[in-house]
């Protein structure tokens, strides 16, 4: 986690306020056309389970993703943000923005604390368009008055085009990974860092990996497995995946292929853009809206990549992913496919060995 | 009531629910459409319809608090659902998909519609998703903005709009229209029983008080799935009038009540008597929970929000957060505190309860702001509101005895 912190303090040399936003979908878009950096609190390793402020305020039984954001901002990062966003996504997270304001308050700071509810009706038309349009103006409101900044179409639309440049680039460059045309493990990486670099560093980052020449270490011959979960594998379990033969060829990531599946038309308008961003997502677990297409979506990426496993990458505590995994091991089961799950959090290293003999007999069961 | 000698109001119960219970499984032999809702779903819109409406949430506490959650946890632990997942989710769906359903309390007439919603807590919408994919029926999901303050104008017009689209819903469905003036008849039932729910609340204000909390979670079974009803005014008016008598008659639960306490969570349905019991034995009583407490209130009010006879629909999409659960931290701090003031609380018992993180997961900072600021002793227990495994009595009692102890030497100082 030093480093994810190292990373969004050097953001702070330039003039612009960062602000930190969680979960994963927050309208990067509009702050930066604001005149902010917004960072993506998702996916940082805890330093070997140090979390000593975090379980200052939030019980074990929480996710490893929501205990480490309490720890990041309230330790590393509590003279570092200018601000923090979130929407709703799960019962944890929803009860964090108090928590932080909180547990800032006791260190003596006090930063705008914004928070936005995405509605679980349908947010691309009637009564749920309505109801996101009036979020988004009064989130604008509020950044207006907290940063002394004021919105406007023009800068809006160019931010929207730069985030569409830099989606289509990493949807090109998790295309490369699907062909181990880079490690799959590379391409992890950079996705994790693009969530505490600007846009246009990620732009910048991504253009150089799609130039350099990689090759990848995994055999064609390696059975190709489709991987799910809220948080990419760690680079030891990336290892256990390919030394057992597997290789990933398609995720289900809510960090990865979720973010990027689809790219939305640039816009001036916040509603119409965000609207269509989230009325069309790829369905995650955490996008209320789009529960029931989950399965249909799984499946079709199942059968235009002839996988032959698929691996669940469990975070433990996530209730939102769990309560899906029996439906939808059965419903992959009924297409041929073989099924994984493993249950993991963020920076586990302990239970890696545990997770050898498993992930070494599913590849076996997929050569033969 | 807390020697557990069978009250009027404590017949009248059983015979209530048992009798509501037969009805619908009766209604839906005969091919009546049936309903699964959320707790907090409004069910006054639903009396709107000529429908049979189960509530799987009050099933799994009722099936806890009679001694059969572990098999039927095990039994969708057995199916693949986490042991970390909700124990009433994993009661529910061991009890429906599972093998063999329980016989001691069967399960509910099997639905047409699944209606939830994300107030009290979003994975209910997941939970009952479960359902929709097994049974290939349809989820009707309201959507309701988590009171981080009190709910803006544009937050009660959204679940209006929803409220609305839902009745046009299960009319299409139903092939029924939908009637505004059983709504109507409904919504002047529940805020009747409401108020007679608050006048038996109040008798735990009294030293030494007139009602443990352990009788509040037992008697709230019928608010959750019976709103609207008249038999839930007429039992809510004999448990209010039978505890006013009772307290009249120098009658107490507890007559030698020495620390008074607030409960933070929902209950440990496995753990009522023994629970009750103990705690008698230390002479404390808990006279408060914040989860019975909730029933009809605004967000961060302790107190009844008011109803003033018109527009059902738009006061019930006001009310949408009323449980504790629903809204924030700052919210929570101020009805604990007016709690704590008007019950004269001496400690409060956080429930830090494995299956619920939407009510537990503020707690520690809770404690430590309740503490600081008004000084008064707290402590924080592991429970499972349904699952027995995951509870300890000696560990909870400890720590519990810790607290009495506490209270004791603060009264010295």
């Amino acid at each position: 986690m030093e480093d994810f912190a190292a990373e969004i303090k050097g953001l702070k040399n330039s003039t612009k306020k960062v602000i930190g936003c969680f979960p994963l979908y927050p309208p990067l878009e509009l702050f930066h056309s604001m005149g902010l950096t917004p960072v993506v609190l998702w996916g940082m390793p805890d330093p070997e389970g140090q979390l000593a402020e975090s379980d200052q305020h939030v019980q074990n039984y929480a996710c490893s993703v929501g205990r480490n954001i309490t720890q990041l901002v309230l330790s590393d990062l509590s003279d570092t943000l200018d601000g923090l966003f979130m929407y709703n996504a799960c019962d944890t997270l929803r009860n964090l923005p108090e928590i932080l304001t909180w547990g800032l308050e006791e260190k003596g700071k006090a930063i705008p604390v914004f928070k936005m509810h995405l509605p679980a009706s349908n947010p691309g038309d009637g009564f749920g368009r309505d109801y996101l349009d009036k979020r988004i103006s009064m989130l604008i409101q509020e950044l207006e008055m907290a940063y002394d900044v004021t919105f406007s179409e023009k800068p809006f639309l160019e931010s929207t085009e730069l985030y569409r440049k830099m989606r289509l680039l990493t949807r090109e460059l998790e295309k490369k990974a699907q062909k181990a045309q880079i490690p799959f493990d590379l391409f992890i990486n950079i996705t994790q860092e693009q969530h505490t670099a600007s846009v246009e560093d990620q732009i910048r980052l991504l253009e150089h990996h799609l130039n350099e020449q990689y090759s990848s270490d995994v055999p064609d011959s390696a059975s190709p497995v489709m991987v799910s979960g809220i948080t990419p594998p760690s680079p030891e379990l990336l290892k256990l995946f390919s030394g057992a033969g597997l290789r990933i060829v398609v995720d289900d990531i809510a960090a990865m292929h979720r973010s990027n599946a689809y790219i939305p038309e640039a816009s001036g308008s916040p509603g119409d853009y965000y609207s269509d961003f989230f009325q069309n997502h790829f369905p995650c677990t955490t996008l209320l809206h789009q529960q029931h297409s989950r399965f249909d979506v799984i499946m079709k990426l199942i059968e235009e990549t002839s996988v032959r496993g698929f691996i669940f990458i469990g975070t433990k505590f996530c209730e939102h992913e769990y309560f899906e995994i029996p439906s939808l091991e059965r419903a992959i089961k009924e297409k041929g496919i073989h099924f994984l799950a493993l249950e993991t959090s963020v920076g586990d290293t302990d239970n890696i060995n545990a997770m050898r003999t498993r992930i070494e007999a599913f590849s076996e069961l997929l050569a033969n | 009531m807390s020697k557990f000698q069978k009250t009027r109001a404590g017949i009248n119960l059983s015979k209530m629910m048992k009798a509501n219970y037969m009805q619908q499984a009766e209604d839906v032999k005969q091919g009546k459409f049936a309903v699964w809702v959320g707790i907090i779903v409004p069910i006054e819109i639903l009396r709107g319809f000529d429908i049979v409406i189960g509530v799987p949430e009050n099933y799994s506490a009722m099936s806890s608090a009679k001694g059969l959650s572990r098999e039927q946890c095990e039994k969708a632990e057995a199916m693949g659902y986490s042991m970390d997942l909700c124990s009433y989710a994993r009661i529910d769906i061991g009890n429906n998909l599972g093998p063999e359903p329980d016989t001691a309390i069967p399960p509910l007439p099997k639905p047409d519609l699944l209606i939830s919603n994300n107030s009290n807590c979003t994975l209910l919408l997941k939970w009952f998703d479960v359902y929709r994919h097994e049974y290939n029926i349809p989820h009707y999901i309201l959507d309701i903005p988590f009171g981080y303050e009190a709910q803006k104008k544009q937050d009660t017009q959204y679940i209006c709009d929803q409220f609305h689209d839902m009745i046009a819903t299960l009319e299409s469905m139903t092939g029924q229209k939908f009637n505004i003036s059983k709504v109507e008849e409904a919504m002047d039932n529940s805020y009747e029983a409401l108020k007679h729910w608050k006048r038996f609340l109040r008798a735990g204000e009294s030293k030494p008080a007139g009602i443990t909390a352990f009788d509040s979670f037992v008697q709230m079974a019928p608010y959750i799935n019976m709103r609207g009803t008249k038999d839930l005014v007429d039992h809510f008016k004999i448990l209010a009038d039978e505890t006013e008598e009772r307290q009249r008659s120098g009658i107490f639960p507890m007559p030698d009540e020495s620390f008074r306490l607030l409960w933070d969570n929902i209950a440990p349905w496995h753990q009522l008597r023994k629970m009750s019991a103990r705690l008698a034995g230390l002479k404390a009583n808990i006279v408060c929970g914040t989860y019975t407490n909730c029933l009809g209130n605004s967000e961060g009010s302790a107190d009844i929000y008011p109803y003033n006879g018109s527009s059902p629909i738009e006061f019930l999409a006001r009310i949408q957060n009323f449980p504790i659960c629903a809204y924030g931290l700052d919210l929570r701090y101020k009805v604990l505190k007016e709690l704590i003031e008007r019950y004269q609380i001496d400690g409060v018992v956080f429930a830090s309860n494995r299956s619920c993180k939407v009510y537990s997961i503020m707690q520690m900072d809770q404690e430590r702001k309740l503490r600081d600021e008004l000084g008064i002793p707290c402590v924080s227990i592991d429970v499972d509101h349904a699952d027995v495994r995951k509870y300890n009595d000696a560990n909870a009692f400890v720590r519990i005895e810790a607290l009495l102890e506490n209270i004791e030497a603060s009264r010295k100082n």
